[in-house]
């Protein structure tokens, strides 16, 4: 139990987070409908940039969490204002990726069901997680991985019928303003939300790599959303941008001799197991987070608060489906770069002219 | 004290994973099998009053729980499935459809749906929306074959299957049938979407027809109907239809009658594959370039010259290759003189040859008018059956 998180754990921790949001595909596909491949190449060039920066701060803060770094470069009164900033976003985070799932199922698989029951079960179970702390939840990272990559690659295997290479074309000729919102878009939404491991690095083994773990994670979840995208593309062409939930409709055609049909659902089976990670992540976050920045001895009660929060905000932040697709698509992007690149990059700024250097134990 | 917390614990640790468990199965959208009518079969139509159309809904009883035809063995373990078609007219498909709850015992359900009929009347005047709400339902697929009408599509969902249980079954096994003759698309709701959603494309669809035989309705599946933008314009009959599949790269198997020499022959076509690059000549102008490689075999001949003999295939091939390229040729000239790009030639264009695509992409209709196509056909020789000479005295 008090062994420490290991680095490959983390990194496949790092990857499954990454893939619960091919969920969130629509908003790459609205822009950069065929050469959305592109976006995510650019977008991985850009999040491995980020991720230096994360992996600058954890060098020089080893073993530290995100509060205590702010608390070292900053100083204690800014410092608390600058995780509270922290604390705000991945509250927000958890809030819309629990909307995310519930809106799923609503739409797909209960749609008569008040939407409070999936909440309430799901916030349930992600808060039985968390209580069984940090170490144990990133240990099925590199199942859930390997479990997707799997269900991909069968899935795009058996819908090889409809693959057509030419659906790329033709590349490059939508308005440089497509892709560079493509690539926002991609860099902040799935590839860089994963500041929020930055609160598990206190929990790790061997504090030293917690870049690396970053890193890595990052790529194989880049990986994984590339492949994603491409059998996207290549089966749906042009279609993709009349659907609502692309990926969701390209798994629903596989239609095998008629016997290997209606697979969708093992597609929606894994992705609630995603997002129930995802969630459990970021929901572990900012419990610890608000525990550090409060000085509290433990955050097991704190759990039940947040996830009563939680259920109550992510029925309330949007009055209506589409005003969430309006968010994702137009201000999402912008409000996260905020708290991923402006606030880490002026900490890192602000740790590096104040010479700040700090080591702390875990917990 | 100590085992009276524990006791405490552990009740409370039962009572909230029972109340998990049972939150978690879903109950509240359950749907038994017997509630549900289950659709295996749809026909849009045009109704009388203006702007309304007839939707007819082929269901069949799969659960076995319903009334059980005279004769019919129940619980056997047979499955009735005897089949009922409802209709109900109105204004939007989801309205119509919604409507019929009141005279169905069942919901409806359509996830089953294998094939969707469209009525001539109303492939005319145009079917984006009426596909609308089966491309938008949650329950629907994109797996659904589409067929138009000659007539009124619910007609096609009446008539009595002669070796299937239902009509859908019948036309969905016909259209798998016929397969071997190329002489209709294979158009699933997926193509037709694509068809639809593209500016220049135009998709082509299945006919179906009924065809009195000695008495007696058969459903046939045959030619196909042109949609441009979202109206039927046109019918292509048999073997212009083949033609289009050719160049569409969808011919997989078929049968060809050839005259050589006084013997008339069958001509199988084993295996086909065709390649369509558009070529933009220095003076501007467009042209297609169809390149068609074949695999065929002598079926059968009617005649004495015996077309298996090594010295006279290239001669039966020969005859082969152009009544191929005929075929090909009257499918093209059809095809531009009604002015529909069936062959994704525009989509084509625009991928390979972006800059000329937005030249012409305004005016695409004068455009497609002027293409020229050039057609080059290879054909090998794959086998001629079981016996190597024709049933007739041999000489010596």
């Amino acid at each position: 139990m008090s062994e420490g998180i290991r680095t490959k754990q983390l990194m496949f921790s790092v990857s499954a987070f990454i893939t619960a949001s091919s969920i969130l595909t629509k908003n790459l596909y609205a822009f950069t409908v065929q050469d959305s491949w592109m976006a995510i190449i650019l977008a991985v060039i850009t999040s491995l940039i980020i991720v230096a920066v994360y992996a600058a701060l954890a060098n020089r803060f080893p073993g530290c969490s995100l509060i205590e770094i702010n608390d070292a470069a900053f100083g204690p009164i800014l410092g608390k204002a600058v995780s509270a900033m922290y604390i705000f976003y991945f509250l927000s985070l958890l809030y819309f990726n629990t909307l995310d799932l519930s809106s799923f199922i609503k739409e797909i698989i209960l749609p008569n069901t008040p939407v409070i029951m999936t909440i309430v079960m799901f916030v349930f179970i992600c808060a039985w997680a968390v209580r069984t702390g940090a170490e144990s939840m990133t240990r099925y990272g590199a199942l859930l991985t390997f479990i997707v990559t799997g269900t991909i690659l069968l899935n795009g295997f058996l819908l090889l019928k409809y693959v057509n290479i030419r659906n790329f074309l033709p590349m490059f000729t939508k308005p440089i303003k497509n892709y560079l919102i493509g690539t926002h878009i991609m860099t902040m939404l799935p590839l860089s939300e994963i500041l929020c491991f930055i609160m598990l690095f206190p929990y790790m083994k061997q504090k030293k790599d917690a870049g690396k773990a970053l890193s890595g994670g990052l790529l194989i979840g880049a990986a994984v959303l590339f492949l994603i995208v491409v059998r996207d593309i290549s089966v749906m062409g042009n279609v993709i941008q009349i659907a609502s939930r692309p990926t969701f409709m390209v798994a629903r055609l596989v239609d095998v001799g008629e016997v290997l049909t209606r697979l969708e659902i093992i597609y929606a089976f894994i992705l609630i197991a995603m997002l129930f990670f995802k969630v459990s992540i970021l929901y572990f976050s900012a419990v610890s987070a608000i525990a550090r920045v409060l000085k509290l001895e433990s955050y097991t009660y704190l759990i039940v608060i947040i996830g009563v929060l939680t259920v109550i905000y992510s029925m309330s932040i949007f009055d209506a489906a589409y005003e969430h697709a309006i968010w994702n698509m137009t201000a999402a992007a912008t409000y996260s770069t905020f708290f991923i690149v402006l606030l880490p990059v002026v900490t890192l700024l602000t740790a590096v002219i104040r010479k700040a250097s700090r080591t702390e134990t875990s917990l | 004290m100590k085992t009276l917390k524990n006791a405490c614990k552990r009740l409370t640790a039962c009572i909230v994973a029972l109340s998990v468990v049972f939150g978690l199965g879903g109950c509240y959208d359950r749907r038994e099998l017997n509630t549900l009518s289950i659709v295996f079969g749809t026909a849009i139509d045009k109704a009388d009053k203006k702007g309304e159309t007839t939707i007819t809904f082929q269901i069949a009883d799969v659960g076995g729980e319903g009334k059980s035809e005279k004769g019919s063995p129940k619980g056997s373990g047979q499955m009735s499935t005897q089949y009922l078609n409802i209709s109900n007219t109105g204004k939007n498909a989801n309205n119509i459809i919604r409507d019929m709850d009141h005279i169905l015992s069942r919901e409806v359900y359509i996830a089953h749906n294998q094939v969707i009929v469209i009525g001539e009347d109303l492939a005319r005047e145009g079917v984006r929306d009426s596909l609308d709400f089966f491309a938008r339902s949650p329950e629907g697929r994109l797996n659904v074959y589409i067929f138009v009408a000659r007539g009124k599509g619910s007609d096609i969902l009446e008539t009595e299957p002669k070796l299937e249980k239902m009509p859908s079954d019948d036309l969905v096994r016909t259209l798998m049938v016929q397969k071997r003759t190329s002489e209709a698309p294979i158009i699933t709701e997926f193509d037709l979407i694509k068809g639809l959603i593209s500016k220049t494309t135009c998709s082509i669809v299945p006919i179906v027809y009924i065809k009195e035989i000695e008495d007696k309705e058969n459903v046939c599946v045959e030619g196909c109907a042109v949609f441009k933008d979202g109206k039927m314009i046109a019918e292509l009959d048999k073997k212009e239809t083949r033609g289009v599949l050719w160049i569409r790269n969808e011919v997989k198997n078929g049968a060809f009658l050839v005259d050589v020499e006084g013997t008339k022959a069958t001509v199988e076509i084993r295996e086909a594959r065709s390649k369509v690059k558009p070529e933009i000549r220095d003076d501007g102008k467009i042209v297609l370039k169809i390149q068609v490689n074949a695999m065929v075999g002598l079926g059968d001949q009617y005649g004495k010259f015996n077309l298996s003999d090594p010295t006279n295939i290239p001669e039966g091939l020969k005859m082969t290759e152009r009544a191929i390229r005929k075929e090909i040729r009257n499918a093209f000239n059809k095809v531009k003189a009604i002015n529909a790009d069936v062959i994704g030639f525009g989509d084509c264009l625009r991928q390979r040859y972006p800059k000329k695509w937005e030249q012409v992409k305004d005016h695409w209709d004068e455009t497609f008018k002027d293409i020229e196509a050039e057609i080059t056909v290879k054909i090998k020789a794959d086998g001629n059956g079981r016996i190597d000479t024709p049933l007739h005295p041999s000489q010596g």
